[in-house]
């Protein structure tokens, strides 16, 4: 397993997707979900959202426990069956779904199955620029965001087709959104799931950087399509209580949420 | 000398077991096609070079050796000379080179020492590691890289270039090759290969301290190059 | 080499609270980046040059024993003695039998990693032979006691002013912090130590098979100087420095030194293929190669593995590693350090001991990005980590230590994690309970204990939400 074989060649807009949420923007950001399935279906996409998924499994199989991670992912694995793209509005697990569920059905019996689930699996921002090829409309006061890759974004699902400056594309389409440079942009955050808990002096030390860069950037607002980048850089401005130049704290939220929220003019 | 027999035993059963385990590997992982482009290939796609003797200079200036262009070997003692004067280079040595002996003349009659790297190393310690300045014919240069290629042999022996101060390398403009993969395709080093060929790009130089740039650590601190024709 | 998790953890907390420490390795390792950079932007299509890069190492990888074999021949035909050592003690000892039989008390050596994995010098002390780092930087850890915490830069972590005060300690000069003039100290220190060297002992930076040729990058000289002046010339290398054809040397060097210094190319490129023939005059009576096994050939039977063995030692992975920029070198208790040695590390000394390595990673991927020759270096500590908990067969059969990095109590967490998820009742179930914990227990007592108290440490404890996307989308009125 090393480099992604090939550029993957983007489907014709569908008339249906399914969404894959995601476990952390279940329980911590569900308004993004709700905004990142809204959008799709004002682009007239009919959304399914099968009610009984649950998580990608990147947490055990990240941690070594593949017998774990497998038996999670069979179950979500029965749930997408249709033919249809499996749109994931975070780069981490939609890494861990294109990427590594053929790695880890390999030489099972549902591997043709996890191939074919893999092909089908898209970041929400990729999906929303490639594939919808939405050209949005911005509303609202000026507003300063600044804006945070995430690592599996930009280093493992991105590459896979050309979705890696697709978050850039689509604030680029916000009037009244200026987007500032974040300085060290691609350094990674420290999140890397339970890293943050196991090494966690220099997990904090990567995301002390990270902040302090936030801060520098001057944006009111950071967004980014990785939920644990969000709890991480998120709870340590909360934690450290810095206010930004406007003397407010820096709003701290998922690409979908905020996308709607400029879009709805909220 | 050959080593002791029990080692030589020891040594044949290690290189049995490791080479055994080896293929084992070489049989449980299939090969797989490497579907390649040839470093030829990628090497059309990179920016042109230019003239090779104007790229080769250029390359040895911005890492500071200092160069010269002379358009014949009968002009090389006139148009050298005055880095002899302005390095104050008191001493020179160079190997067998029935070549070098106008040039040594030349730098005789103006005061500098001349010696011969004529016996071995360890006849010749003081003279190989006390002189100011060695001098060496090549066996051609590397355009792109800005490298001369020394081989060293019975009549230039490898320390000329190392142990000095000073080097002065002599380098003609026939003989550039334009990039590493050139030369080596050009089959020269495999028909007879030699002891030791050495590629020097620049003086010897360390990034060890607060990477920062010294010279001289080991090897010159100064190259000195001399393109003819 | 020691890796050892506790240690780990120290060295890393001492790294993170020393801000001069880390200051300077962020600036060097900055530098370093930057001047790689600017190298690799000069080129057209640099994944393409990857590839061929990748692809050089792959070949020879492919046919490694054929290729050794060929090498050894090509390379006993001139006269130099290659043996073979399964083990660094082997190694150890076949260096010691060369010295013994010259007399030898006095070792000179240029850069060499394997060195640093036979723990060389010290084992050379213990015979009462001294050996002397002349690569500069060896030779400024070697004065302070330390090892290297660097590949290509092994002093990368001291400042001038600590390098002044150590010459001054150590070789009794007055204090400079001048960095010419501390080099030209070194140059005059070791200039002697050439000479009355019995053995000179290098590494190889690529063995060419097709034409027994041991081929040597550097830049200060002393590769050169070990290799010419003293009579004896030992060349220590693993097993997997073996290319094909003289050829593969153009993309590889090209990629090595832009990677590794931002460097066209280094000074000196140095093709060795024998001892000093007749009719020379300098240049080492004797030469040996000693090839090095030492967990190389069981990491070759892996096809995944493998690709650890692709490594040329440019140490790109390192320059961009944000944790290894942050905990620096000595934290992995291994002369492979950073990415590169989070993976070489535990294969060569076992997962029991030194699985914590592949576990310190966020798997960014920086590395893999910057990798000259595309190791897949997250891939390989997934593996790693899988290998340390729950062992597949071909992991038990080839690493040592496999599944000696199984806790009982994360084994059970996983289970539970697992119970959880792969039943779509008990995950609701589990969600309405966070939801309602989150809304009724303050964030201090949810963040008092266990792993949570950990993350509240440095962050705000995020509150689930009372109403997840689950129940958002269930609500909305049915399309």
């Amino acid at each position: 397993m090393s480099a992604p074989a090939s550029i993957r060649a983007y489907p014709p807009k569908p008339s249906e997707a399914y969404v894959f949420g995601t476990c952390l923007m279940d329980l911590f950001y569900p308004q993004a979900g709700l905004a990142a399935v809204e959008l799709m279906e004002r682009e007239g996409v009919r959304v399914i959202f099968p009610p009984d998924q649950t998580c990608c499994g990147q947490p055990a199989f990240n941690s070594g426990y593949r017998d774990e991670a497998r038996r999670v992912a069979r179950a979500q694995l029965a749930l997408f069956p249709k033919p249809i793209p499996v749109v994931v509005p975070s780069g981490s697990c939609g890494a861990m779904l294109a990427r590594h569920y053929p790695e880890l059905f390999a030489g099972e019996p549902d591997e043709a199955r996890a191939r074919d689930f893999a092909a089908r699996v898209f970041e929400w921002s990729d999906f929303m620029v490639n594939v919808l090829r939405v050209r949005l409309r911005g509303r609202g006061a000026p507003c300063a965001v600044t804006y945070h890759p995430s690592c599996h974004l930009l280093r493992e699902l991105g590459p896979l087709g050309n979705g890696a400056q697709a978050p850039q594309t689509l604030l680029a389409q916000l009037e009244g959104v200026e987007l500032r440079p974040l300085p060290d942009a691609e350094v990674c955050c420290g999140f890397g799931g339970t890293f943050a808990i196991k090494q966690a002096a220099i997990s904090e030390a990567m995301v002390v950087d990270k902040c302090r860069a936030v801060a520098e950037s001057g944006a009111q607002v950071l967004v980014s399509v990785d939920c644990g980048c969000l709890l991480n850089i998120g709870g340590a401005l909360e934690r450290s209580g810095k206010p930004t130049a406007a003397g407010t704290p820096v709003r701290v939220l998922p690409l979908p949420q905020f996308v709607k929220e400029r879009i709805d003019g909220a | 000398m050959p080593a002791p027999t029990d080692s030589a035993a020891a040594n044949a059963a290690a290189r049995e077991r490791i080479l055994t385990r080896l293929r084992q590997g070489m049989a449980a992982v299939p090969a797989r096609p490497e579907v390649l482009e040839l470093d030829e290939d990628w090497l059309r796609r990179q920016p042109p070079l230019g003239d090779p003797a104007e790229r080769f200079l250029r390359e040895q200036q911005s890492v500071g050796s200092q160069v010269l262009r002379v358009p014949t070997w009968e002009a090389l003692p006139a148009a050298v000379a005055p880095w002899f004067r302005e390095h104050g280079i008191a001493s020179a040595i160079t190997g067998r080179v029935e070549r070098l002996t106008p040039l040594r003349r030349h730098l005789a009659e103006l005061g500098v020492t001349v010696r011969t790297y004529d016996k071995p190393l360890e006849q010749q310690r003081g003279e190989v590691f006390g002189t100011d300045c060695g001098i060496t014919t090549s066996a051609g240069g590397i355009a792109e890289t800005g490298s001369i290629i020394l081989v060293p042999g019975p009549e230039e022996p490898r320390l000329l270039s190392l142990a000095v101060p000073i080097h002065l390398a002599l380098v003609e403009r026939a003989r550039l090759h334009a990039t590493l993969g050139d030369f080596i395709r050009s089959g020269a080093y495999q028909r007879a290969v030699p002891t030791n060929l050495v590629l020097v790009s620049g003086a010897s130089r360390t990034a060890d301290i607060e990477l920062t740039l010294a010279v001289g650590v080991h090897g010159p601190r100064l190259l000195l190059v001399a393109l003819i024709g | 080499m020691a890796p050892d998790p506790k240690a780990f953890r120290a060295e890393s907390a001492r790294a993170l609270g020393n801000a001069a420490l880390r200051a300077n390795y962020r600036n060097a390792t900055q530098r370093v980046r930057s001047r790689r950079d600017e190298r690799m932007s000069e080129l057209t299509d640099l994944p393409a040059l990857r590839g061929i890069g990748q692809a050089a190492k792959r070949r020879a990888l492919a046919r490694l024993p054929d290729l050794l074999e060929q090498l050894e021949e090509r390379l006993t035909r001139r006269g130099v003695q290659v043996h073979w050592a399964e083990t660094t003690a082997r190694a150890n000892a076949i260096v010691l039998e060369i010295a013994r039989r010259r007399g030898a008390r006095r070792v000179v050596k240029g850069k060499s990693m394997v060195s640093e994995e036979m723990e060389l010098n010290h084992f050379l002390a213990g015979h009462g032979i001294e050996a002397l780092e002349a690569d500069l930087g060896e030779f400024i850890v070697q004065l302070a006691g330390q090892l290297p915490v660097h590949l290509v830069v092994p002093a990368i972590h001291m400042n001038r002013q600590e390098i002044a005060r150590l010459f001054q300690d150590k070789l009794a000069v007055p204090y400079t912090a001048d960095v010419q003039e501390l080099t030209r100290i070194a140059r005059r220190v070791l200039r002697e130590k050439f000479q009355q060297a019995d053995i000179g002992i290098s590494g190889v930076n690529f063995a060419v098979a097709e034409t027994g040729t041991l081929a040597l990058v550097e830049n200060e000289g002393n590769g050169r100087m070990v290799t010419s002046v003293p009579p004896v010339h030992i060349a220590l290398m693993g097993i997997e420095k073996v290319v094909e054809r003289l050829e593969d040397l153009a993309p590889l060097v090209r990629l090595l030194t832009r990677s590794a210094t931002g460097q066209t190319i280094t000074s000196y490129f140095n093709w060795l293929s024998s001892p000093r023939r007749p009719g020379e005059l300098d240049g080492p009576e004797e030469v040996h190669v000693i090839l090095l096994d030492s967990g190389r050939s069981a990491i070759y039977r892996d096809a995944q593995l493998r690709e650890t063995l692709d490594c040329i030692r440019c140490a790109a992975c390192l320059n961009v590693c944000p944790v290894y920029q942050r905990i620096g070198g000595k934290a992995y208790g291994s002369p492979y350090m950073g990415p590169i040695g989070k993976i070489l590390t535990p294969q060569m000394a076992g997962l029991d001991r030194a699985g914590h390595l592949a576990g310190a990673s966020t798997l960014c991927g920086a590395c893999y990005e910057v990798c000259p020759v595309q190791i897949p270096i997250p891939d390989l500590l997934l593996r790693l980590r899988q290998e340390a908990s729950q062992p597949t067969a071909a992991g038990r059969a080839l690493l040592p230590g496999a599944g000696g990095g199984r806790s009982a109590g994360e084994a059970l967490v996983w289970k539970g994690w697992q119970v959880l998820h792969d039943r779509p009742a008990a995950y609701r179930l589990f969600t309405r309970l966070a939801g309602l914990l989150g809304a009724v227990l303050p964030e201090a007592a949810l963040g008092a204990a266990g792993p949570l108290s950990t993350w509240r440490k440095a962050r705000a404890l995020p509150v689930p939400a009372r109403r997840t996307l689950h129940d958002l989308l269930a609500d909305r009125p049915r399309q």
